[in-house]
């Protein structure tokens, strides 16, 4: 398993981090794990990444789509805008439990490979990893 | 029966009402006498000018006997200024002469207007059979017209009452033009807030989900048989929970699938696909499945004529006999125009008391079989949605047959004729 630097999990559902944290602990990950509970958030910590501390700029996001404040989609948008996102290019897994339509053809449109329905398991969790990251 | 119909019509009989002209009274008295039996009623004139005062202000005659030798004013030169008033023009004129009159006189008379003559000495009879033809025909004109009265007035009213029902018609239309839109908001609306509550609701269930089996994995090693079934338990509401959300989202997906584009599709491929998905199923069962398609193709969106053979095809193997070998018989022929799907089996059966439930949400009627209860319930939106119908007959442990009339807009024909038609 690759060693990733840290990983960011931007989630507002207390009970689907608990699950996130497990099963990434559970298949042996041991990077250190930040949450952010909205894309606000998110976007802060990873400006913060930006400024002081490139070297420890998380290279996995899971993100959440129906949250409050700045949904996952925003945050996608003012992401852009961040210019260690384009030098890091950090692996991005949305995972949510929105089965709409819309909300999978919009994440495509933001060139999202991964797209998990939760609740989210193991097996899908090491498939990722192994294709992503070999 | 044909006298009732004129009585009623004739229900006021008319007044016959005779002006006689004559300037000598013993004349108008001894043609009263003769006629006075009759009931009829007479206004006399002794001359054309008294007779043209009395025509002043009663125009209702039914006849007049004029004598044609009178001072003064002859009855020609009367009747010709009789019949200047238009309104006298229909009151007929017979006259009565002394003389024998000849051809000369009588084309004068006819010109005058008369349309009879009587010669004096009067002959009775001869007077009683002219006057009543007379009279009879003036009740006969009468008769037509107060027929032709009633008829208009009952066309009137009958155009009236047309009229009123087209109005109150095109208000119920609209009426019902509005509750339907309004229908169509709320199922709209309805199907919207279904399939978002279903989808709120995965969210937590799936954590649940997690959470328990996390929490089973901790505790796995420390727990008794009975714990071990208590998870066993929360395990098994949770997938019915699940399975509840699932099927909620498939109901509103009827739907929004509704919209989805019809298209030329071969039952035989549509079949062979469904079986190919059910391998395990058919060979786990042994089933034996035997296809006659009459009518090869129809036009239908390809996902809703899956759903409907999937279903029922589903269904037959899942409800079988556990006593004898599947037997699934898809058949599809024409009735009429109509496109007819038949999928005959040899299971369970079902009672008929539970007939009327099938197509029900939620019913599922053997406990022993794994499912929601959903399947039938969308086949049967589907169908209707689409102008068809589905029946069902069964007897217990003899089988279930589905009939499906697609209706004749599924034709495939008629979608070339079409075609053919918008180029």
């Amino acid at each position: 398993m690759k060693k990733f630097n840290s990983i960011l999990l931007i989630d507002d559902d207390k009970a689907s981090n608990y699950l996130a944290k497990v099963i990434i602990s559970d298949i042996g990950v041991t990077a250190p794990l930040h949450v952010s509970t909205n894309g606000k958030e998110a976007l802060d910590l990873l400006q913060d990444y930006c400024d002081r501390n490139q070297a420890d700029f998380p290279d996995l996001i899971l993100l959440d789509i129906n949250m409050p404040v700045m949904d996952g989609f925003e945050f996608l948008e003012k992401s852009k805008e961040l210019s260690c996102m384009h030098t890091h290019q950090p692996l991005i897994i949305i995972l949510t439990s929105s089965q709409y339509h819309s909300d999978i053809e919009r994440a495509k449109s933001f060139n999202i490979h991964y797209y998990i329905s939760k609740p989210l398991t193991e097996e899908q969790l090491r498939e990722i990893f192994e294709v992503s990251l070999s | 029966m044909e006298k009732s119909t004129h009585d009623s019509v004739l229900s006021i009989k008319p007044l016959i009402k005779i002006l006689l002209v004559d300037d000598r009274e013993d004349n108008l008295i001894s043609i009263e006498a003769v006629l006075e039996n009759n009931g009829f009623n007479f206004v006399k004139a002794r001359s054309g000018r008294q007779a043209l005062k009395i025509l002043l202000t009663e125009q209702d005659f039914s006849l007049i006997l004029m004598d044609v030798q009178m001072p003064d004013m002859n009855g020609f030169e009367t009747a010709s200024m009789i019949y200047e008033r238009e309104k006298l023009r229909h009151i007929p004129i017979i006259f009565i002469t002394a003389f024998d009159f000849g051809e000369d006189t009588i084309h004068k008379g006819y010109q005058a207007g008369a349309v009879d003559y009587i010669s004096k000495p009067i002959n009775p009879i001869l007077l009683k059979a002219k006057v009543s033809v007379f009279v009879e025909l003036y009740k006969k004109n009468h008769q037509l017209m107060a027929q032709e009265q009633k008829l208009i007035a009952i066309n009137n009213e009958l155009e009236e009452r047309v009229k009123h029902r087209t109005e109150e018609l095109t208000r119920k239309n609209a009426e019902l033009e509005t509750k339907n839109r309004e229908l169509k908001k709320i199922n709209s609306d309805l199907d919207n807030f279904v399939y978002a509550a279903s989808h709120d609701l995965k969210g937590p269930m799936a954590n649940l989900e997690g959470l328990i089996s996390i929490l089973f994995r901790k505790v796995s090693d420390k727990i008794d048989a009975s714990d071990i079934q208590l998870f066993e338990l929360i395990n098994h509401s949770v997938a019915k929970f699940n399975r509840t959300i699932k099927d909620l989202t498939e109901i509103t997906k009827v739907q929004k699938d509704l919209e989805e584009e019809r298209e030329q599709v071969f039952f035989k491929q549509i079949v062979s696909d469904i079986k190919s998905d059910i391998t395990h199923m058919i060979e786990e069962s042994d089933a034996q499945i035997e296809e006659d398609y009459q009518v090869q193709e129809l036009v239908y969106a390809k996902k809703n004529i899956r759903s409907i053979l999937y279903n029922l095809l589903t269904n037959a193997i899942k409800y079988r006999n556990p006593k004898q070998r599947v037997r699934i018989q898809i058949r599809t022929y024409r009735d009429g125009d109509d496109i007819v799907l038949r999928v005959a089996d040899n299971g369970l059966g079902i009672h008929p008391d539970q007939i009327p439930k099938l197509f029900g949400m939620f019913k599922r009627l053997h406990t022993h079989v794994e499912g929601s209860g959903i399947g039938l319930y969308i086949v049967k939106r589907i169908i209707e949605n689409n102008q068809g119908s589905i029946k069902v007959e069964s007897l217990p442990n003899q089988g279930t047959t589905f009939t499906v009339n697609f209706g004749a807009n599924s034709n495939v024909v008629d979608e070339k004729i079409q075609q053919h038609f918008a180029h």
